[in-house]
């Protein structure tokens, strides 16, 4: 009795997920026996595991401070030759994400490499909270209010931040 | 020069520099073509003084005969009638102003510029020139016609001035200009141009030559200038049209590119573009609009701009058709491309990838009775029939209108038919998609059985077909189940396209070639005949365990206590699920359904395969028919229709059989039950496909079965009666059933001699059963086949139970010996392994002496508790093995884990059928047997000392209890991220992720528990909608 020991995906052209599918499995483990403080992530269900959710909070002494924000994860089948697409899913009012969550972050466009990983992910967007590259904003509103007017920031920043329960 | 008035006083900006460069490379030769002699005086001929003879007539021209009278004088008129006519009918040596001609053609003037200057220096003589010219004058000289001169210098102008800036315009191509811009150059310079032309000719020389023959002196004009236009169209001129009908019918019929490529066609429609504010203005205010009202925006939007759209492309067609463009010509031809391809594009966009019911969601399912024939295809029909009667017939309609005024319309049958052989180029494409999709897909075979008509539609259907499968599941990457799945969908498929089989035998033939070349194609197709399962949880199994026959009371008594005692204690299920296995049970499906119809069908095909080696003899035949003219040459008409023979035909039979007593004995020696009901089934099913005594072998092996089960009671009644005298009495319960098998008709390779020592209490069981056989059966004896059945254990360690309910035997009496520690202490096992923080040890070589086993069975039984982490390898001597009591757990340093030592507490359960034939034979000798034992001795011990867990269970932090540390994590993670979620949700969630990890070491009510506990240590909340995080 040969086991066939592949699972054979069902459309019998799909590339094999199950690199990726070990990979993710690999660390989610990681993140789970050692959390680093004020990230974390997890998959969305079980049985797919291309997509997650995480979570960050701010980080002390910024405008996000007490704040949490949740991110989407979608990894590519590639993963990780190719980045994650990462978008905030809570409201977010920051030089470097757009009005629709979508992040301006080199590690996860041109910059990405195999190395980094869901939690140097989430470790970096905690600190693009922190320091935003103001040169190349995608929120030309927030970029201009991070440095001259603090008080609006914070109100527009409280404005629009909402947290799902 | 008469017409130097005619030169154009002043250029718009672009046109005055075309012009410069232009005559930078041709010179301007105002003098090259004047018409006749330059010496001739003009004036006295105004004077009536004509110079030479001098005449007395008064007019010149008394209706043309005053110069008949002498053929020089004839001569003197003629020639100066045709100087004043030419010169005045000349062009100016220079193209015609498009921007002032248009400019005034918008104006009150319905001709331009230069048609009124024209008419003002029409003066009487000139008009007597070409009267007499028209009217006496042609005959007189042949060959000098005026309207043959006319034609040429139509020609000549044209070639020499206009050309030149088409030319231009195409060379401008390259430039960035927008191809809607360039056309549109292109198009008001010849409508001028040809207005001027006609204009002139229909008011100066028509009227005369209409009374000859008015229309036969229309079309050659008509004709040559349409000809010269089109020989001087710019050679990018069809392509700038098509793009242009496209981008324009891409916003008209909102096609999805309408939104990216072509959006920003300039319509045309508002030359100063009144609305162009109000666009800049909306998007301004975009922003701000909800988005309904955004909605209502755009689609105003996108309604006006249809309407733009459409008016353009009347106005585009109109210009095309006044200038002899349309009508038989380039434009009607791209007209029609153009609509051919949006007509096929929207039938890819809205049926591409939708070959489903729900996925084509037709309101209407009635639909017009016409269609009943194929009621599926009606769906796709219909839909394409409205949208063709809803947008772009209409278009269609109106501008034929315009080229053909006056034919009916009859454009949209063969429309409609187009789009049927766009749909089946969509549907070709996709036929691999619409094959594995199978009995969902039906309207997609649907919608191409009307185009499948021509033999070039079949081949192109099945080369199309061929590459696909070539390229998507003939190859390395697809599994056999795969292939063999999508083959048994093609067949139907193939078989609803085309009854006869051809289309299938030309696509089929490869993938069965390809099938024929893997190995485990046999294999694949066994497992799916005999895939079915027992299920052994059915309450009234009446093919179940020998143990619960109620013949014997005290088993069944022994296995409800079992029973209950697993749900007490919560063991989980220990055995590792094979991976989900892909397992083909069409095939068993297909096998039942065949057999269904019945066994006179069967007759009759065998009846019928064998009237058809005579068929082609039997010359009275009235239904003979010819093989259809596509045919292959493999192509036989009296193969096998159903999907069974196609795949048995495909196969080698010996190598079918084979394989299939393989699978059927292991399946035999491997089920507890020993009514094989299903499987009697299938083996008459293939008997009937194979033959009675091909089938043989399989069928004794099912009678080996039914006798052993005979055998068994017998032995096992006779078994619990002695032992019940010896010293196995407190081993009673345990249950060891046999299994007699005939050596010469089971596959040899399944009868190994393996031997090694059993458990003592089987042993002796097994000694029973031996002499019992004897006796029982007269002259045959049991020979044990040690390696083969199986073993219901359960294990107890003191953090977790499993319970393994296929346990190969060497494996099972492996972990029996790990039971107890060795007798003999051996010296390479290290203290810490002996003391109390794990199980007990054992080194590969003492398990070699004490049990005999072969050392690499020992090895693979090893492995095989590795796996499920129930045995783990000494990390600094891999010849050791230990009972891993408790699972290790990275957060807690080693010398806190305060598990106590206890031994695995088993119970072993076996039934096993082990058999070897121990002299040879002939006869049949066959034997069987199956054990239970169990350890009474740990049993004991267990129920002295409370479990750890239970310990931990009162403890006050939850946090301390090793079973929950890990999955807190877990929890954690997931609340954090996933928001709130109710206790089983976290269940189910965690037991899918911690399954590698070993599996759950609770339920949910304890899950509950430790979350109400988290709850009291302000971790988390309750919440309606589940646990949340706390946060802080």
């Amino acid at each position: 009795m040969s086991a066939s020991a592949a699972t054979a995906p069902t459309a019998p052209a799909g590339g094999s997920t199950t690199n990726v599918t070990k990979r993710l499995q690999k660390e989610l483990m990681k993140l789970v026996m050692s959390p680093s403080p004020g990230i974390s992530a997890f998959p969305d269900d079980p049985s797919n595991m291309l997509k997650w959710t995480g979570t960050i909070n701010g980080p002390e002494g910024t405008y996000f401070e007490g704040k949490t924000f949740k991110l989407s994860f979608t990894f590519p089948a590639d993963y990780p030759l190719q980045p994650p697409t990462v978008i905030f899913k809570t409201p977010m009012f920051h030089p470097n994400v757009d009005m629709a969550g979508r992040i301006c972050l080199d590690i996860l466009k041109d910059k990405w490499s195999a190395v980094y990983d869901i939690s140097s992910i989430l470790l970096s967007l905690q600190s693009l909270l922190g320091e935003p590259n103001n040169k190349s904003p995608l929120n030309g509103q927030a970029a201009q209010l991070w440095d001259e007017d603090p008080k609006e920031y914070r109100r527009l920043l409280e404005k629009r931040h909402q947290e799902e329960d | 020069m008469l017409m130097s008035g005619f030169h154009l006083p002043q250029e718009p900006h672009r046109q005055a520099k075309k012009r410069r460069i232009f005559h930078g490379i041709f010179p301007p030769a105002a003098s090259a073509s004047l018409p006749t002699p330059l010496a001739t005086p003009v004036g006295s001929f105004n004077e009536n003084t004509p110079l030479y003879p001098p005449s007395t007539q008064a007019s010149p021209f008394p209706h043309g005969q005053a110069f008949s009278n002498s053929e020089s004088e004839a001569f003197v008129t003629h020639s100066r009638a045709w100087h004043l006519a030419t010169t005045f009918l000349s062009f100016p040596d220079s193209p015609f102003d498009v921007s002032e001609e248009e400019s005034t053609v918008l104006g009150v003037h319905k001709d331009g510029v230069y048609l009124r200057r024209k008419a003002d220096l029409c003066r009487a003589e000139t008009r007597e020139a070409m009267a007499y010219l028209m009217t006496s004058g042609a005959n007189a000289v042949p060959g000098e016609n005026l309207v043959e001169w006319y034609t040429c210098e139509v020609r000549r102008h044209f070639l020499e001035y206009i050309r030149p800036i088409l030319d231009e315009a195409e060379r401008d191509i390259a430039a960035k200009t927008r191809p809607e811009h360039q056309l549109n150059d292109i198009i008001s310079q010849l409508r001028v141009t040809c207005k001027i032309y006609y204009s002139v000719y229909s008011t100066y020389l028509l009227p005369y030559i209409a009374k000859i023959d008015p229309i036969a002196s229309v079309e050659p004009f008509h004709r040559s200038l349409a000809s010269i236009i089109s020989y001087c169209l710019p050679s990018s001129f069809p392509s700038l049209l098509r793009k242009t009908f496209y981008a324009y019918l891409v916003i008209i019929l909102s096609l999805p590119s309408a939104s990216t490529a072509v959006a920003d066609v300039d319509l045309f429609t508002s030359p100063h573009i009144p609305g162009a504010d109000e666009t800049v203005h909306s998007t301004d205010v975009e922003l701000e609009l909800e988005d309904d009202e955004k909605a209502v925006v755009d689609q105003e939007e996108a309604h006006r701009r249809r309407d733009e759209a459409r008016n353009a492309v009347f106005k585009l067609v109109d210009s095309l058709n006044s200038i002899g463009l349309m009508a038989n010509s380039v434009g009607e031809r791209e007209f029609a491309i153009v609509v051919d391809r949006v007509a096929g594009e929207w039938v890819a966009y809205r049926f591409c990838g939708r070959y489903t019911d729900s996925q084509l969601e037709v309101a209407d399912a009635d639909g017009d009775t016409s269609m009943a024939k194929v009621p599926a295809s009606a769906a796709s029909a219909e839909i394409m029939k409205e949208w063709l009667d809803g947008s772009l017939a209409p278009l269609v309609r109106s501008v034929m209108k315009i080229i053909h005024p006056g034919d009916p319309d009859d454009e949209l049958p063969p429309l409609l038919n187009r789009l049927a052989h766009r749909l089946a180029r969509v549907r070709i494409k996709e036929m691999f998609d619409i094959i594995v999709d199978f009995p969902a897909s039906m309207p997609g075979i649907m919608d191409l059985i009307p185009t499948l008509n021509t033999s070039i539609a079949r081949l192109v259907l099945t080369s199309t077909f061929a590459y696909t499968l070539h390229r998507r599941l003939l190859h390395q990457g697809a599994s056999t189940v795969d292939i063999l799945r999508a083959y048994i969908n093609m067949i139907k498929c193939f078989q609803i396209l085309d009854a006869k089989g051809v289309l299938l035998d030309r696509v089929g033939a490869r993938v069965r070639r390809y099938l024929g070349s893997r190995d485990d194609t046999v294999v694949e197709i066994v497992k799916g005949i005999l895939c079915y399962e027992y299920d052994e949880d059915e309450g009234d199994e009446p093919t179940g365990f020998s143990a619960f026959s109620p013949e014997q009371p005290g088993a069944v008594e022994s296995v409800t206590i079992f029973k209950d005692s697993l749900r007490r204690r919560k063991v989980i299920d220990g055995d590792i699920e094979p991976e989900e296995e892909d397992i083909l049970q069409e095939i068993s499906t297909e096998l039942q359904a065949c057999a269904q119809m019945g066994a006179d069908k069967k007759n009759d095909q065998l009846g019928a395969a064998a009237a058809a080696s005579l068929e082609d003899l039997d010359f009275d035949d009235m239904e003979w028919q010819p093989d259809p003219s596509d045919a292959g040459p493999e192509y036989r008409r009296d193969k096998g229709t159903d999907i069974i023979s196609h795949l048995f035909t495909m196969l080698e039979a010996t190598k079918f059989i084979n394989e299939f007593q393989n699978q059927l004995g292991k399946r035999l020696l491997l089920q507890p039950t020993s009514e094989f009901l299903r499987e009697k089934a299938t083996i008459e099913l293939l008997k009937v496909r194979f033959g009675e005594a091909e089938m043989q072998n399989a069928a004794i092996m099912l009678k080996d079965l039914s006798e052993s089960r005979k055998i068994d009671a017998h032995l096992r009644d006779t078994a619990n009666r002695q032992m019940s005298h010896s010293r196995f009495a407190d081993i009673g319960s345990t249950e060891v059933h046999l299994k007699v098998i005939s050596r010469l008709f089971w596959p040899q390779h399944m009868i190994t001699e393996g031997d090694f020592n059993l458990p003592p209490g089987i042993a002796a069981t097994m000694t029973i059963f031996n002499k019992e056989f004897e006796t029982f059966k007269k002259s045959r004896k049991l020979s044990w086949l040690k390696e083969e059945g199986f073993a219901v254990i359960e294990l107890e360690l003191s953090d977790r139970a499993f319970r393994f309910k296929q346990v190969p035997p060497y494996a099972a009496t492996l972990i029996h010996t790990f039971g107890e520690p060795p007798n003999i202490p051996d010296p390479n096992i290290p203290d810490e392994l002996n003391g109390g923080e794990v199980g007990n040890a054992w080194s590969i070589a003492q398990l070699e002496e004490k049990l005999s086993m072969d050392n690499g069975l020992i090895r693979k039984g090893l492995e095989y508790w590795t796996e499920r982490v129930i045995l783990a390898q000494y990390p600094h001597d891999r010849n050791i093995y230990y009972v891993m009591e408790t699972l290790p757990r990275s957060d807690i340093p080693a010398s806190r884990r305060t598990t106590p030592h206890t031994s695995p507490q088993k119970r072993q359960e076996r039934q096993g059928a082990y058999e070897t034939p121990r002299r040879r034979r002939r006869a049949l000798s066959f034997v069987s047997e199956s054990s239970t034992d169990t350890d009474s001795e740990d049993a004991g011990t267990k129920k002295e000392e409370p479990t750890p867990a239970k310990a931990d269970a009162e403890d006050d932090d939850p946090l301390k209890n090793p079973r929950f540390t890990m999955a807190w994590n877990y929890i954690a993670g997931m609340l954090t991220n996933q928001g709130p979620m109710t206790t089983d949700r976290i269940f189910n969630t965690l037991s899918l992720f911690l399954i590698p990890m070993g599996g759950l070491q609770f339920d949910a009510a304890e899950l509950d528990q430790f979350m109400m506990k988290m709850e009291e240590n302000g971790r988390i909340d309750k919440t309606p909608a589940g646990w949340k995080m706390r946060k802080g």
